[in-house]
């Protein structure tokens, strides 16, 4: 998959995640969350297993956490992905 | 049961408004009624709105939200319909166009009440002005990275020439210029910055809404200004003087007063809150302004609000060719005369050896045929 | 006996802090939305959030359903593609109008469960009249698929359709309610009733429902927590209905052991109806007091 423009999806209402994504060289990650010591890993390791899975191999992702749970973040991950590779 | 309040109302979606979504675009649709339900709020359509976003039902006009280029603006939402995730409907909305449209970075100028509602969906506040608008941006690389790069660019620079990279230690004015292209005007006010400061920091628009393309303006200042050591030149970026902060700039409504005054004072808040924040700018420097009454309009707020920074303002006087003040406006006015060699007294070396050379042939041939201001 | 269906409650689907909490609320089905509640650009993502929660939250004994959006959208064939892939246990059509409808939508979901190795007919289906076309074919959807297991109307769509505003008697959908429960009842599913939407007047609510179970509806729709309770009020048989419950099921067994035909309680000839009814109501009195 090409990411070849910016979406965002999700809100930042409590368990729920904004993501953020726009074209960029290599694999881009940054993390905002309240639960950063304790969940800041898992997160991530989420945010690399989806991109790995989608074949990505260059994009900026941005995740601002409010407490979602896994599936949250992996579907409005997944949402924003095919979104930002979707031709006009 | 909180979750089935939100944003202060409960959620009755279900209930089914039949409402309808439409996007009308001010070229070719019919703008009445949505002028009238702005009118409502003291908002009204700018001049530059690409497309307006409509929900309603069969009695009346639930809410609009419409956008130029990647700036979100006249948002509102009719008080009946509130907490209805109408708002919510209208910046999804807008958001996908405008990602569509190859944009990363999405603005917003909204009224304060709608400020919490943007937070939600993933706004920062940049600034404000007390009444209207709160000026927001969504965006993964925000502001305050954006003026980081630049500090960090500046402070490495300052380094390698002077010594001591802490920006305390030196006395710092900043010019903003356009240089469309760079004149001999431009240069006399950036010397006489230069032999009074101890380091003058050229801002270079970036929009590339100018005959001159950024890229081109940006290089020819570098080169024209090599020999002045104390001279840097570094690129304004997204947040000084652009389609997003001083939109008036450029769809130039010269003669709309208000507005002119409200977006340059906003411009003017962001460069004092972040740009002359980090870079430790003590003064400013512009040319006095004689033609375009929204460069004065800005020139005014420049006066009103950087003394409150503890900003000094430096309004320099226009270098004069026989009796007349230099200007990049006489300088297209030649070119588009086919009349270059004239231009040779009025512009530096630079930008001269660049009008005479290959590489400006396409732009050239562009001003020629282009009747705008810039 | 058919699946306990008093309440239904609606839980827009692109929320997930309510998709999570929904359970708590002690409505004996969840009504998981992709139509009205989700805006035309969240369609996506609300899909793809609601069938990874149908796949990663437990929701217990619940029923599970996801109204999809209408088949005149370009959005419902993406919607049962997701879906189906979390297991619900039923879809609710909107704006159900011909027994062709209901057919393309049961052939698509047999489509996805058999790539996907789910147990063929696992995902129910419920459609929703809320059309004057809908009322006028109700018939032939009821019997259109196998899959069905209830059928149900929507009020506000139905009122908009037919010019009429929605009142508190709610007169205007009378027919309409008794047409889908007749149709529902012969084609033996269950008739499902649309939502109250003044969530404040408890009291309205009771009554309404009080007249739809009249009617021969076996529960209603949704959309506030504390519209639960009170609508289990209304359908959980009386103590009275109970215990004379108890005593004619108890009558027919005795009579059945001594081989007799006839049935008295009270000195009252009681026929088998009447039997039967005592004895759905006494298992249903079990369902709902678990």
């Amino acid at each position: 998959m090409e990411i070849n423009k910016a979406s965002s999806v999700g809100t930042l209402e409590s368990s729920d995640v904004l993501i953020s994504i726009q074209p960029e060289n290599g694999i881009n990650i940054e993390i905002e969350s309240d639960v950063m010591k304790q969940y800041g890993d898992r997160i991530e390791r989420i945010v690399r297993e989806t991109i790995n899975y989608f074949e990505i191999d260059n994009i900026y992702v941005k995740v601002q956490d409010q407490g979602a749970l896994d599936y949250t973040i992996k579907a409005r991950l997944e949402t924003s992905l095919k979104r930002a590779s979707e031709s006009k | 049961m909180l979750s089935f309040i939100l944003g202060g109302a409960p959620i009755t979606n279900f209930l089914n408004y039949n409402y309808e979504v439409s996007v009308l675009d001010p070229k070719y649709d019919d703008m009445l009624k949505s002028k009238e339900f702005l009118a409502k709020f003291d908002l009204y359509f700018e001049k530059d709105i690409e497309k307006t976003i409509v929900v309603r039902n069969s009695k009346e006009i639930m809410g609009t939200g419409s956008y130029s280029q990647n700036v979100i603006k006249d948002v509102a939402i009719n008080s009946n319909y509130q907490g209805q995730g109408i708002l919510n409907t209208i910046i999804s909305k807008l958001k996908k166009i405008i990602n569509n449209e190859g944009y990363s970075k999405i603005f917003v100028y909204t009224q304060p009440a709608n400020v919490e509602k943007f937070k939600y969906l993933g706004f920062k506040e940049i600034t404000r002005l007390n009444k209207y608008p709160v000026f927001m941006e969504n965006s993964i690389k925000g502001i305050q990275y954006s003026i980081n790069q630049k500090k960090e660019k500046v402070k490495k620079i300052i380094y390698n020439k002077f010594g001591s990279e802490n920006l305390d230690n030196y006395d710092i004015a900043s010019i903003t210029v356009n240089c469309n292209p760079i004149t001999n005007g431009h240069l006399y006010l950036i010397k006489k910055a230069a032999k009074e400061n101890e380091i003058v920091i050229i801002f270079v628009l970036d929009e590339d809404l100018s005959l001159f393309p950024a890229e081109v303006r940006y290089n020819l200042v570098k080169k024209a200004t090599s020999d002045i050591d104390n001279v840097i030149v570094i690129k304004a970026g997204q947040y000084m003087i652009s389609h997003a902060t001083f939109p008036n700039y450029f769809i130039g409504p010269d003669n709309e007063d208000e507005r002119n005054k409200i977006f340059a004072e906003l411009d003017v808040k962001i460069f004092t809150e972040y740009y002359a924040r980090a870079l430790k700018i003590n003064s400013r420097y512009v040319g006095e302004e004689p033609y375009s009454p929204v460069t004065a309009a800005y020139n005014q707020a420049l006066k009103k609000n950087l003394p409150e920074y503890d900003i000094n303002i430096q309004v320099v006087k226009r270098k004069k060719n026989k009796g007349k003040a230099i200007s990049a406006s006489t300088v297209r006015q030649y070119i588009r005369d086919d009349k270059i060699d004239k231009v040779k007294s009025l512009v530096p070396k630079a930008t001269f050896d660049y009008l005479k050379s290959e590489n400006s042939k396409q732009i050239i041939e562009k001003i020629k045929n282009n009747k705008t201001r810039h | 006996m058919n699946r306990l269906r008093r309440s239904m409650l609606y839980l827009p689907g692109n929320i997930p802090s309510m998709l999570q909490d929904a359970h708590i609320y002690g409505s004996d089905s969840i009504l998981i939305d992709l139509e009205d509640s989700v805006p035309l650009s969240e369609k996506d993502s609300a899909r793809i959030l609601v069938r990874n929660a149908l796949n990663n939250i437990d929701y217990g004994d619940i029923e599970v359903t996801v109204r999809i959006n209408p088949i005149h959208t370009d959005f419902y064939i993406d919607d049962i593609k997701a879906i189906v892939l979390g297991r619900p246990d039923a879809i609710r059509v909107p704006k159900s109008e011909s027994a062709e409808q209901i057919k393309k939508v049961d052939e698509l979901i047999t489509k996805i469960e058999k790539e996907n190795n789910i147990e063929g007919g696992y995902v129910k289906l419920m459609p929703m009249i809320e059309t004057a076309k809908g009322v006028k074919n109700v018939h032939e959807i009821s019997e259109a698929s196998t899959r069905n297991v209830a059928l149900t109307i929507g009020g506000e769509d139905l009122a908009t359709d037919l010019g009429v505003t929605r009142t508190k008697g709610s007169e205007e959908i009378f027919t309409a309610r008794s047409l889908v429960v007749m149709a529902a009842k012969a084609a033996g599913i269950d008739a499902l009733d649309t939502i109250y939407s003044n969530v404040k007047d408890i009291e309205g609510l009771k009554e309404e429902t009080k007249l739809i179970k009249k009617l021969g509806f076996s529960g209603k729709a949704v959309i506030h927590p504390n519209q639960i309770k009170p609508i289990h009020e209304v359908f959980n048989p009386t103590e009275k209905e109970i215990k004379e419950s108890k005593k004619i099921v108890s009558a027919a067994k005795a009579a059945e052991e001594k081989g007799l035909g006839a049935i008295t309680v009270n000195d009252k000839m009681i026929d088998y109806p009447i039997v039967d009814r005592a004895k759905k109501i006494l298992s249903y009195a079990e369902s709902t007091s678990k």
